[in-house]
């Protein structure tokens, strides 16, 4: 057990509590703000990697942008719990089976490729690893294909969301 | 006692770059918390009292110079008040959350050309307190932090004036971080590298400002709305929100909201002079080597770098100070259109632009 490993579990058990809370926190801008940390100390994990530029990208795309996003739907509804009618908004029964069940699905895995599993510091990695410069030429490189598509994808569900959206003006003779 | 440590074989390389490392955390941020803010602090009112024909703090200190350190004592020593419709530890999470991303922002800000201190070091050491390699990326991460605090200050305030300001704090950054961010997309073209210093240096022939003027025209009005500085500053605007998000908060916890924009204003403002302004680089086209300054080498030459780098930084301080109190605050839906019908889709055709023009030249 090196002190890379060690601190992986650490930051594993943080990382477990805080994405717990995000189910648990019965007000939805708390949920938000444990999601902020949730994001966080998996950019940390992604450091302890080695990967600094996906680190920041996590950072800057999902805690800087998506739920800056999300807190602004969450003010603009502006929901109390007592509103919805809830206590929490998962059960922790569910929650406990959910862990379960992952947790079940792991140790099959663990058993049958223990490789896949293996601790951090055993796997094998390319000097360059994570860098900006491998990260890009994998990205246009080789996976140029799939990181268009997605592009695509994504481009169509904003057209899409845009079309729903839409509310025709009055009188219009727009179909 | 001092004499012993240095023959006694304590001084190590390796102990050396570490007491470097802690004298450049503390200069650093000694001086941007304890002395820029506070002076700039100053620097408003005065000008202020300038362009509106009237005095401006003159009393305490010579020209009211230490008008911020009796505000501070006074802030520091006022009853911490509470109200009692607040949800208590967001509330007082609030203006934590409002300094960190202030202070950690400046962790990869370099302030001077990389120096041996004058043949002290062996390599020339960076003037940066993180020598991270994605630094232009940690910066905006960062930056754009910083809503979260007027988000939770609003919130925790319970109060609906509160809650509209940070409603509009969320809103507005998610449209200028996007033109923003695009904008220095186009810088990262433009110098072929993500880390602050290569920035820098890629300005050594010509500052970005010339190729990116576009870019420039994006980003400096998205920093502005990203720091809710006037004309943007519809988070707080007193006339409609009171004053928004921070309504509720007095004592120091107000004097933290109130230090951290003037720290954020420290940041970006060193931004603008990396990305655009050629960093510590003396003129556009002309740089230190060319009239005969070594600012690697030489102590003298490293001090005048990081200098001209202040003064740059000192002119976008004071550009800021001059646009809050000369412009007036946008309407909400001409903040949107701004953002969303202008901005965005200028700094999309200026990526194309200048990737264009990197490939065919």
């Amino acid at each position: 057990m090196t002190g890379l490993d060690i601190s992986f579990y650490i930051l594993a058990i943080f990382l477990l509590g805080s994405s717990a809370l995000v189910a648990f926190r019965p007000r939805p801008i708390e949920a938000a703000l444990w999601l902020i940390l949730h994001f966080f100390l998996t950019s940390i994990l992604y450091v302890i990697m080695g990967s600094h530029f996906v680190a920041i990208i996590q950072l800057l795309v999902y805690a800087g942008a998506i739920v800056v996003l999300f807190t602004f739907v969450i003010l603009l509804l502006n929901l109390n719990p007592e509103e919805l009618g809830l206590k929490t908004s998962v059960s922790w029964a569910s929650f406990v089976l959910f862990l379960g069940g992952i947790g079940a699905v792991l140790l099959c895995l663990h058993v049958a490729t223990p490789e896949l599993l293996a601790p951090l510091s055993e796997v094998e990695r390319a000097s360059d690893f994570g860098s900006i410069e491998s990260f890009s030429r994998a990205l246009l490189g080789r996976y140029v294909w799939g990181f268009e598509v997605a592009g695509v994808v994504l481009l169509l569900a904003v057209v899409g969301v845009g079309l729903l959206a839409y509310k025709k003006p009055k009188g219009s003779k727009l179909s | 006692m001092l004499d012993s440590l240095f023959s006694s074989g304590w001084w190590t390389d390796e102990r050396i770059l570490w007491v470097f490392l802690l004298a450049k955390i503390l200069l650093f941020f000694g001086v941007v918390f304890g002395v820029v803010a506070p002076v700039m602090i100053w620097v408003e009112r005065r000008v202020a009292g300038l362009i509106q024909d009237r005095h401006g703090p003159n009393r305490v200190g010579p020209f009211g110079l230490l008008q911020s350190l009796a505000d501070g004592i006074k802030l520091f020593f006022k009853e911490p008040l509470l109200p009692s419709q607040v949800n208590k530890p967001y509330f007082l999470l609030a203006p934590i959350f409002a300094v960190l991303p202030a202070a950690t922002a400046f962790a990869v800000i370099p302030f001077g050309p990389p120096t041996t201190l004058g043949g002290f070091f062996e390599t020339p050491q960076r003037l940066q307190i993180a020598e991270l390699n994605v630094g232009i990326l940690f910066v905006m991460a960062v930056t754009a932090l910083s809503v979260y605090a007027l988000v939770l200050a609003g919130w925790a305030s319970n109060n609906k004036f509160s809650v509209l300001g940070s409603l509009r704090a969320s809103a507005q950054m998610i449209s200028y971080e996007l033109a923003a961010g695009l904008a220095i997309v186009s810088v990262v073209l433009l110098s072929g590298s993500v880390d602050l210093v290569g920035i820098v240096e890629s300005q050594k022939e010509m500052w970005h400002i010339f190729p990116g003027i576009l870019a420039f025209i994006v980003f400096l009005p998205a920093i502005y709305a990203e720091t809710n500085r006037t004309p943007f500053d519809l988070p707080e605007a007193e006339a409609e929100l009171v004053v928004g998000y921070h309504t509720e908060y007095s004592g120091i916890k107000f004097g933290l909201f109130f230090l951290s924009e003037y720290a954020i204003m420290t940041t970006v403002s060193a931004m603008c002079v990396l990305f655009f302004f050629g960093g510590w680089e003396f003129l556009p086209g002309l740089n230190w080597d060319q009239i005969g300054i070594d600012v690697v080498e030489s102590l003298f030459g490293t001090l005048l770098a990081v200098f001209w780098f202040c003064f740059k930084v000192s002119l976008f301080l004071f550009l800021f100070v001059w646009v809050r109190w000369t412009l007036p605050r946008f309407r909400y839906d001409q903040l949107m259109d701004l953002g969303w019908k202008t901005l965005l889709p200028i700094a999309i055709f200026n990526i194309v632009l200048t990737a264009g023009i990197i490939a065919f030249t």
